[in-house]
């Protein structure tokens, strides 16, 4: 079967019409009417907001940083139990099925697990109490949001590169030991180059992922949890009073953080294969 | 001689670990619930108490739960079609497309020395 390229993206338009209609226009028409807001009024508007005082850039920056770390923890473990899995394949099936679970296991019901075990009430947390310890992790805190971003960016991220890494040539291996090196060796110089297109690639959708996490840090500590899209929400349905102009640049910011690094993920890594090539 | 060995012993350890956290950080958050829901309580020790399927008896009599249960189905499924239909769309013809593209000047150009006509955009290049 063979198709024109003006039938394939004929055929591409109904996602092409939902992405502008749901996305593109949105933030197409906010961005202009806050530019004509901000030209029309000076200091007065949302942008002179944003930058009046550092609690939206906090929040932004809180969001940039925990979606890296998260990142590149999630990556770390990914990449190790994809290496694993590549020991042990009669666990594969059973390990995906498992991360694709943990993956989608986010938001409402990994907060609630969270609190059961590390809440204020938690089971963890008194028993530490018990024996006289400090609680570890603060729910409330940004350690604790962390922690439950990696709960779900470590099972998305072994997804993402239990293909990657099976791709890789067995052969290349087997040379390696061949000449004397060991699988450490083999990794920081074979490897992981070879993989770090793939790498690069998915620590952009991690970063994306976690940078757009709404549910999980709002059931974590409402609306205190100092992120981007926690902020972008309160302001919309706030305690006290709306600003639906301040909200949409909040999410213009998400929206240009977002497009920014998945958009260098995607050259770094054409660049990468690029020079391999 | 030493650091070969070494190292060769300690990659499989640092992937197990991996491989272990992972199954923590998927299988404690769940767990936990399921111990939760089987149980009156799990507060007071690190052990939960009273083994009970009160929880989910409730849960699965109440018609607010039901309702939830299959309007959540439901809006899976629909957005889940939604979007392979609309995926499948843009991507599948897209490779299909590619692939002739790409697969042309192999197949026909072979004999488009002698015939010329059969691989127009080839025969503009040369």
């Amino acid at each position: 079967m063979s198709l024109n390229a003006r039938t394939a993206t004929r055929l591409a338009g109904p996602l092409l019409l939902l992405t502008a209609a749901a996305l593109l226009l949105p933030f197409g028409w906010r961005a202009i009417a806050l530019l004509v807001d901000c030209i029309g009024q000076g200091n007065g508007c949302a942008i002179g907001e944003l930058t009046a005082d550092g609690y939206y850039l906090e929040a932004a920056w809180n969001t940039l940083w925990l979606g890296m770390l998260s990142a590149l923890i999630g990556l770390a473990i990914g990449l190790g139990a994809a290496i694993a899995l590549l020991r042990v394949p009669r666990l594969e099936s059973s390990v995906t099925l498992l991360a694709s679970l943990g993956a989608n296991f986010s938001g409402v019901p990994l907060a609630v697990a969270l609190l059961l075990l590390f809440g204020a009430q938690g089971v963890v947390t008194a028993t530490m109490q018990a024996a006289g310890l400090a609680p570890w992790v603060d729910l409330q805190g940004l350690d604790g949001l962390l922690l439950a971003y990696v709960c779900f960016q470590a099972p998305l991220a072994t997804l993402l590169l239990i293909a990657p890494v099976k791709m890789l040539d067995g052969s290349l291996q087997d040379a390696a030991a061949t000449l004397g090196a060991g699988p450490v060796l083999y990794w920081r110089r074979v490897g992981l180059p070879l993989m770090l297109p793939s790498l690069v690639e998915v620590f952009g959708l991690l970063f994306a992922n976690a940078a757009a996490a709404f549910a999980t840090p709002f059931a974590l500590s409402g609306t205190a949890a100092h992120v981007l899209a926690v902020r972008i929400a309160s302001l919309v349905s706030g305690d006290i009073l709306a600003q639906p102009e301040l909200s949409a640049l909040l999410a213009l910011v998400l929206f240009a953080m977002l497009a920014v690094v998945i958009g260098l993920t995607r050259w770094t890594a054409a660049r990468l294969r690029r020079g391999r090539a | 001689m030493s650091a070969t060995s070494t190292s060769t012993t300690n990659r499989p350890v640092i992937s197990a670990l991996a491989l272990s956290a992972l199954l923590i950080v998927v299988l404690v958050p769940m767990a936990a619930l399921l111990v939760y829901g089987l149980t009156g309580r799990w507060d007071r020790h690190w052990w939960p108490e009273d083994p009970t399927l009160r929880w989910i008896v409730e849960a699965v009599a109440d018609p607010r739960v039901q309702g939830a249960v299959v309007r959540t189905t439901l809006l899976a499924l629909a957005s889940a079609t939604l979007a392979l239909v609309c995926g499948a769309l843009a991507t599948i013809p897209a490779a299909l497309a590619v692939r002739s593209t790409t697969a042309r000047p192999h197949v026909d150009c072979s004999a488009a020395w002698t015939s010329w006509r059969c691989c127009p955009s080839q025969s503009r290049r040369w």
